[in-house]
């Protein structure tokens, strides 16, 4: 360049015009299409951390595993789900985890699910070998827990690739796998499912999500960004199944209704599931949550027949017709009106779907305060809405964690690895982030699946187990609802059995909360069986409204606030007007 | 000012005539030099972007990006050969890369509007959608005549729910682009969600117009049908314009996309593309060529024996498969390929055979028992094949392609009319955007003497394929006595 002093007099001509010296590496910041005006962040509250981590101290020491082997085989990167279930009625939510197991033909390895015992004070006990929960074969993907022949005691539904798993509750502490006498095994690769009264019977009929006709030989070699190496999607099978309905007999056995109810009239490839009655026909519908294909709204039609109408009803693609990869979904009326929305979980470049209920009629709702804002960069699984804050609004929370290799790493353990997603309710459907991401610090940075919300502790608020792929477990104790008010029901029909699919109203001087009563939805998990309302700072008695799926109103006047209340069936006032369909 | 700055110039009164001018030549000459000389370096000099984990990447992959990369180091001031490394960058994935490349080609050409587009593309690729949204505003104030920057901007707003930035692009889209669809569906989309359906509909009309084949505006308009009420039209709307995957507008580059990727799966469905377009062999080369870098990927290779089938090279295809069933004779998909080669080749026979075999591999594969009629056919077994297709339609239930072939077979081979006409109308249900189902079954109602179906089978064609071949031929066979 010396040697040139044309060029150096152009150079100097370019410094002088305020460009960059030749060679130097592009600074990322400076880039010519840099933004003019500072981009808008979303809503932020910043505070102190909403839950603190339970330490491994607590004999709750699961660790999910994969079984990965190097291969990518595709069940590995789907597994892991949790049931929050009381199974021997002490008051207290038991901890039930699902872990994978080993695919590998030549090294198999039975999953080791595990039941932990909540001894209180937030101690655990391994209890799975007493109970009779070892699982002998199978590769586990997740749980429902719903008291399926009425005796009282929680019975536990396993989903797996293979045979699922239905272990009935003894009442002594212990668990009989009945599976073949009941009829509900599937053999096949199942993943979410719920246990759901579609026929209005008074026994818990099973809903079973399945996803991939898949065994090792039709693995691919598929490749992410660059052609690395990767996990294939769904579309590489192109071998979607259908969802399994059976319809319980009412003597410990069900049957098979799939076919006869028109559920294989349509179908993809099904990670979630939720039910309520969409409509407000009287009936409860069902919804698949489809990864890659379009979603399934099965209208019940009575007579154990079903309709799936989610095309034309707005709930089966995106606002412009295009599938996304449904994963966790929820059922959740996010604007505390009485319908019930569905909030769908999806991948990087997606973003989480709310389908807004409109009178039967569903859109794809997008806002910039949403609770799908600044979910575009993640991948969702678990999900849930609750009252984490006591505020009497619904936040949300979303366990994230990647399919697929892409350029950002987060983790150098784990290049799947993501953080998950706290977002506060500001009340009408609108959002704010919570910082730290997740609620916690550090913040959970890993492959995060299935997620159940409960109140763990019995202290009103609620907490979190989150479990992530190849990774110990993670409790999140709620440390924000601290000194403020809060309510929880149970729910049972005039025997004494769990309901499902109740419709509570709540109502205090300062506003009215709805909630649907259903346990069993998110991903692969099964959420705390009580229904729980944040109340803010107000402590004065509240009255409830009960729509029971029969269609029977009831009014529960003058209830105490910080506490559980056992609602029964036809012990209320009668009333009506509250529930208009 | 060369010139001028010459003429103040007080040449000495002594200097030859021929010397001013020999001067000024020369000094030109050095101007000009200079100018070049500027105008060749005054671009910076920017590293190329590589990969950061090369040795992970798709063999096939690598070497082309490295090919490319090695291009620009040659000549690393030129913002074309940059641009192109790019777009090889993001046809396969590489989205880091790509977006420094494309910055980088930005600042080599700063009047090429494409490539900061495609910075703030890669920017949303990388998940970064919130981020890449100011950039594309910066670019549509840079480039304000840009209907690309505009048409991005829209879909980058609708994305995150900034519903009037997102009417001001599209807006400005409609004026820079009249003939666009994506405008109107864009204005469309808005006042859906801003709970207008009615004037959602006059938009998306007009945008149905523009373009009859653009699903995702006619999926729009289906929910807007059924906002207001208009339930028939919806079912068939939406049943038409769903399943669509999302397609941008395109530009000179988008375009070039395609002959960049290298990755396995994007190169399989190319390869299925142009079979589907009536270009087999293309397909055959394109896949004989990754099967270069990848000669023992058994996917692979059954593709190959697949398009080797489809461009009619069976011959060519039976020893690939051979060698998959040496090493795994338990290949479904080597069997079924066999026996498709095999029946192509006149040997009926060992083509049944192959399709048992894959049959009993696996008696819930639809694919299989497709194969095993596919042989019947060929040896004219028609009712034996139409069971075989049944069998395969009770594994796939989903699959109207399937019924839409049992129909085909009732009809044409065993004139059994009733029984195709059930099968089309089961085809139609389940694949409502298949124009080939709908076709079928308005020429049978025709046959059937049923005139006034058929014309509803078309005003449906119409709505799902205007100007398709297969709406041209209902259409010329109602206007027949």
């Amino acid at each position: 360049m010396k040697s040139n002093p044309g060029h150096a007099a152009i150079w100097l001509a370019v410094v002088l015009c305020g460009c960059e010296r030749p060679g130097s590496p592009t600074p990322a910041a400076s880039v010519t299409n840099a933004p003019s005006t500072p981009i808008p962040s979303a809503p932020r509250t910043a505070a102190e951390p909403w839950f603190t981590r339970l330490e491994p101290s607590s004999g709750l020491d699961f660790r999910h595993s994969s079984g990965q082997s190097g291969r990518f085989w595709f069940p590995e990167n789907e597994s892991g789900g949790v049931g929050l279930i009381d199974y021997d009625r002490d008051g207290w939510l038991d901890v039930f985890c699902v872990d994978g197991g080993a695919l590998d033909p030549l090294r198999p390895l039975p999953p080791r699910h595990r039941l932990y015992r909540n001894l209180g004070d937030w101690k655990f006990a391994d209890v799975t070998v007493a109970a009779g929960l070892e699982c002998p074969d199978g590769y586990g993907m997740g749980c429902a827990v719903g008291d399926y022949d009425g005796d009282g005691f929680a019975d536990l539904y396993v989903t797996q690739l293979g045979s699922n798993r239905l272990y009935r509750n003894q009442g002594n502490g212990t668990f009989a796998d009945v599976t073949a006498k009941a009829g509900v095994a599937v053999n096949s690769w199942s993943t979410s499912a719920a246990f759901v009264d579609y026929d209005g019977d008074g026994h818990l009929d099973l809903l079973v999500a399945n996803y991939v006709r898949w065994s090792p030989g039709k693995e691919q070699e598929c490749f992410s960004s660059g052609g690395r190496r990767d996990y294939c999607g769904p579309k590489s099978f192109a071998a979607p199944l259908p969802p399994s309905l059976f319809h319980n007999r009412g003597d410990g056995t069900f049957s098979d209704v799939t076919e006869a109810a028109g559920l294989t009239r349509a179908y993809g490839n099904g990670l979630g599931v939720a039910t309520g009655d969409f409509d407000h026909d009287g009936r409860i519908d069902l919804f698949v949550a489809n990864d890659a294909m379009a979603n399934q709204l099965w209208l019940n039609q009575g007579a154990g027949r079903f309709v799936d109408d989610a095309l034309l009803r707005g709930c089966g693609l995106n606002t412009v017709g295009i599938p996304r990869a449904g994963m966790g979904v929820v059922a959740v009326d996010l604007l505390q009106r009485g319908w019930l929305d569905l909030f769908v979980t999806h991948m990087v470049g997606e973003g989480h779907g709310l389908f807004l209920n409109q009178n039967g009629l569903f859109t794809d709702s997008i806002s910039p305060d949403g609770p799908m804002m600044g979910s575009l960069p993640s991948t969702g699984f678990g999900v849930a809405f609750a009252d984490f804050d006591l505020d009497g609004e619904l936040d949300l929370y979303v366990a994230n964690g990647r399919v697929r290799l892409d350029a950002r790493v987060r983790s150098e353990s784990d290049p799947y690895a993501e953080a998950n997603t706290l977002l506060r309710g500001r009340g009408q459907g609108r959002f704010e982030t919570v910082s730290p991401a997740g609620g916690v610090l550090p913040e959970i940075l890993g492959t995060s699946r299935g997620m159940a919300v409960g109140d763990l502790d019995r202290d009103g608020t609620l907490d979190l187990v989150v479990i992530e792929k190849d990774a110990p477990v993670t409790v999140l104790r709620n440390r924000v609802g601290k000194g403020r008010h809060w309510v929880q029901f149970e729910l049972r029909d005039r025997a004494g059995r769990e309901v499902r699919n109740a419709v509570l109203r709540l109502v205090d001087d300062k506003r009215i909360q709805w909630r649907q009563h259903q346990p069993n939805e998110g991903y692969c998990s099964s959420q705390d069986p009580r229904t729980h309302f944040g109340l803010g700072t107000r402590g004065e008695p509240v009255r409830l409204q009960v729509r029971w799926p029969d269609g029977k109103a009831e009014e529960f006047p003058s209830l105490p606030v910080n506490q559980l209340h056992r609602i029964q069936a036809g012990k209320g006032l009668p009333g009506a007007g509250w529930f208009d369909w | 000012m060369t010139s001028s700055t010459q003429s103040r110039r007080t040449a000495p009164a002594a200097a030859p005539r021929r010397w001013r001018v020999w001067g000024s030549g020369i000094a030109m000459l050095l101007l000009v030099g200079w100018g070049a000389s500027f105008l060749t370096h005054r671009a910076p000099l920017l590293p190329v972007a590589r990969p950061a984990q090369s040795a992970t990447l798709d063999p096939q992959v690598r070497a082309y990006v490295e090919q490319l990369a090695s291009l620009v180091e040659a000549d690393p001031r030129h913002p074309a050969k940059r641009a192109t490394l790019g777009l090889a960058y993001a046809a396969n994935g590489l989205w880091a890369e790509a977006r420094q490349t494309f910055l980088d080609a930005a600042r080599l050409d700063p009047t090429q509007p494409l490539a900061p587009l495609y910075a703030a593309v890669a920017r949303e690729e990388l998940g970064d959608v919130a981020g890449a949204q100011p950039e594309f505003r910066l670019l549509t104030e840079q480039h304000p005549a840009f209907a690309l920057g505009w048409s991005r901007l829209g879909d980058s707003a609708l994305r995150t729910g900034d519903l009037p930035l997102a009417e001001t692009a599209f807006d400005q889209l409609v004026r820079l682009a009249p003939t666009e669809w994506r405008g109107p569906a864009g204005l469309g989309e808005i006042r859906l969600r801003q709970g207008q359906p009615a004037e959602a509909i006059r938009w998306l009309e007009q945008a149905r117009g523009l373009d009859p084949a653009a699903r995702g505006g006619v999926y729009l308009l289906g929910q807007a049908y059924r906002a207001v009420g208009r339930t028939n039209e919806a079912r068939l709307t939406v049943g038409v314009g769903g399943n669509e995957s999302r397609q941008p507008m395109p530009d000179p580059w988008s375009e070039q996309a395609p002959i960049h990727m290298r990755r396995l799966p994007d190169q399989l469905a190319q390869a299925e593309e142009l079979a589907n377009q009536g270009r087999p062999d293309l397909g055959v080369a394109l896949l004989q060529q990754a099967h270069q870098f990848h000669p023992n990927h058994p996917g692979l290779t059954v593709q190959l024996a697949v398009a080797l089938n489809r461009a009619g090279q069976a011959a060519q295809a039976v020893p690939l498969l051979d060698r998959i069933l040496q090493s795994d004779p338990e290949s479904i998909a080597a069997r079924i390929a066999r026996s498709h080669a095999l029946a192509q080749l006149g040997q009926g026979q060992a083509a049944l055979t192959e399709a048992q075999a894959a049959t009993a591999l696996d008696p819930r594969l639809a694919q299989a028992h497709l194969a095993v009629a596919n042989a019947l056919l060929a040896r004219e077994m028609d009712q034996e094949a139409v069971e075989s297709l049944r069998t395969a339609a009770a594994c796939d239930p989903r699959n109207g392609e399937i019924h839409l072939e049992i129909g085909t077979v009732l009809w044409r081979n065993l004139a059994d009319l009733a029984g195709a006409h059930a099968h089309f109308l089961q085809a139609v249900e389940l694949a409502p955007a298949l124009p080939r189902a709908t076709a079928q079954l308005g020429l049978l109602q025709l046959a059937l003497g049923q005139r006034g179906a058929a014309r509803e089978s078309l005003a449906r064609l119409q709505v799902m394929a205007p100007g398709s071949p297969e709406a041209a031929e209902l259409t010329h066979a109602l206007k027949q006595p």
